[in-house]
């Protein structure tokens, strides 16, 4: 560093300087030989003062050690240091290389933060959904079961007019309930998730089929679908995905023509497939295609149609934990269709696609 | 025991300058207390102490009673090597009652 520097010599200051990380030459007595750029930045010191001030006696090390440096401005550095010795004309000198990982520590430090108060959140949401199951339901009872004595014990007295207004309040108090146990569903999404697993997709629908069996004989529905691939999910969500999109088209059925729901895979993409459930019911209005994946949105307010519109939101959330997304396509009067893109297990996919091949069409 | 006695005077005095109480930290107020007394001074309570020091990075840790000032940056894992700095008897020996100076 002193006396006349070769091109070579020069050639490496430049190099160094140019570096990214911190580098010291320490002698045996552990003061500073030399410094580049980075290192007199990671001080706070100007290379001057840097060199031959005292560091630190060399320590070889095994694995990198963290070392912090605090600066003037209150920051602290956190930086890995590396000591090596070396065995230079003679001379026996250290290199300690000093890589700054504040940032890197700072932005773990934020996302386990933000992790934390994530953690905090669906906490506070399941404590609210339990509340709600409790306190909102219990009353709920009590006057579902006092309106049923009333109906018993004064039922001579009773005019029409009165029967109707006890059978709305029932109805009421139904519709409710479904609301309570929609809400629920809705926030234990994330609280009560099984983890990710291989699911046969056959497995899946199967069941949304079974638990929709009387909605679906009830409709004179017709259920079709192609072979389908192995998922990675949540067993029981993804039953719930199916069940919901399939009930979609019983509910918005047009009352022109037998209700249908083709169920449709595309796996060219590797790693995550592609199930469409195309209905030939009333349609849904472009306009409304994104309110409709939102809480407590329902586009017919119809008595005729029940439910209380959290299926879609429903939906949307469980796709959404399984890192998959949701579209939909739809012509008023002619049927939606309604896209699901849902991570497929990989070892699974060839095998699931020569099935398809083998058992082309609707079953 | 007046062998033990004088292997105690042998130690130095020892101040290990820290900033707050991370593993790193904790690894070298470990290592140092291993050495012999020691004290622990935190840069961020004592700036005044950590600049008339000197004090680059931490942890630090200085030795005032040999005979030109030691300071090694570290976690102080490395134990032997940090007592052969110090001029300190290594673990294996310490009965032998090696000289301290040996090395320094």
């Amino acid at each position: 560093v002193t006396g006349i520097m070769s091109d070579r010599d020069i050639v490496s200051t430049l190099a160094l300087d140019r570096l990214a990380e911190g580098v010291l030459l320490i002698d045996d007595s552990g003061m500073i030989a030399y410094a580049n750029s980075e290192a007199a930045h990671l001080f706070g010191k100007s290379l001057e003062d840097l060199l031959g001030t005292a560091f630190s006696l060399p320590v070889r090390t095994e694995d990198e050690v963290e070392i912090y440096i605090p600066s003037a401005q209150g920051r602290v550095l956190t930086v890995q240091m590396q000591v090596v010795p070396l065995d230079a004309d003679g001379k026996s000198l250290s290199l300690i290389s000093l890589h700054d990982v504040t940032t890197v520590i700072e932005a773990k430090r934020a996302l386990e933060a933000e992790r934390r108060a994530l953690e905090d959140s669906n906490r506070n949401l399941e404590e609210f959904a339990s509340a709600i199951s409790h306190d909102l339901q219990q009353p709920l009872n009590t006057i579902a079961g006092l309106l049923q004595i009333l109906e018993m014990n004064a039922k001579d007295r009773l005019t029409e007019d009165d029967k109707a207004s006890i059978d709305s309040a029932v109805k009421g108090i139904l519709r409710m309930n479904d609301m309570i146990h929609g809400l629920l569903n809705y926030a234990w999404i994330h609280a009560h998730g099984q983890p990710m697993e291989p699911v046969q997709g056959r497995k899946i629908l199967d069941k949304a089929v079974a638990n929709l069996r009387g909605a679906i004989d009830a409709a004179g529905a017709i259920v079709t679908f192609e072979p389908l691939p192995t998922f990675l999910g949540d067993e029981s969500q993804l039953v719930s995905l199916f069940q919901n999109l399939i009930d979609n088209g019983l509910k918005y059925r047009s009352p022109d023509r037998v209700p249908s729901i083709h169920v449709t895979v595309d796996t060219r993409d590797p790693g995550q497939a592609i199930v469409s459930f195309k209905d030939n019911g009333i349609g849904i209005p472009r306009e409304s295609f994104k309110r409709i994946f939102s809480t407590f949105k329902r586009l017919q307010d119809n008595a005729s149609c029940p439910g209380v519109g959290l299926g879609l939101a429903i939906c949307k959330r469980i796709v959404e934990r399984h890192g998959g997304s949701i579209w939909l396509e739809s012509q008023l009067g002619a049927g939606t269709t309604f896209h699901v893109a849902l991570p497929q297990e990989m070892q699974m996919l060839s095998k699931g696609m020569s099935t398809a091949k083998r058992a082309a069409g609707p079953t | 025991m007046p062998d033990s006695k004088r292997e105690d005077a042998c130690f130095p005095r020892l101040q290990l300058f820290v900033l707050g109480r991370s593993e790193t930290m904790r690894r070298a107020i470990e290592n140092a207390q291993a050495l012999g007394d020691v004290e622990v001074i935190d840069v961020r309570q004592y700036p005044d102490r950590a600049e008339a020091a000197h004090i680059l990075a931490t942890p630090t840790l200085i030795s005032l009673e040999t005979e030109s000032t030691v300071r090694i940056v570290g976690d102080l894992n490395d134990l032997e090597a940090v007592r052969y700095h110090l001029g300190l008897p290594s673990e294996g020996s310490r009965h032998k009652n090696k000289d301290p100076g040996e090395h320094g």
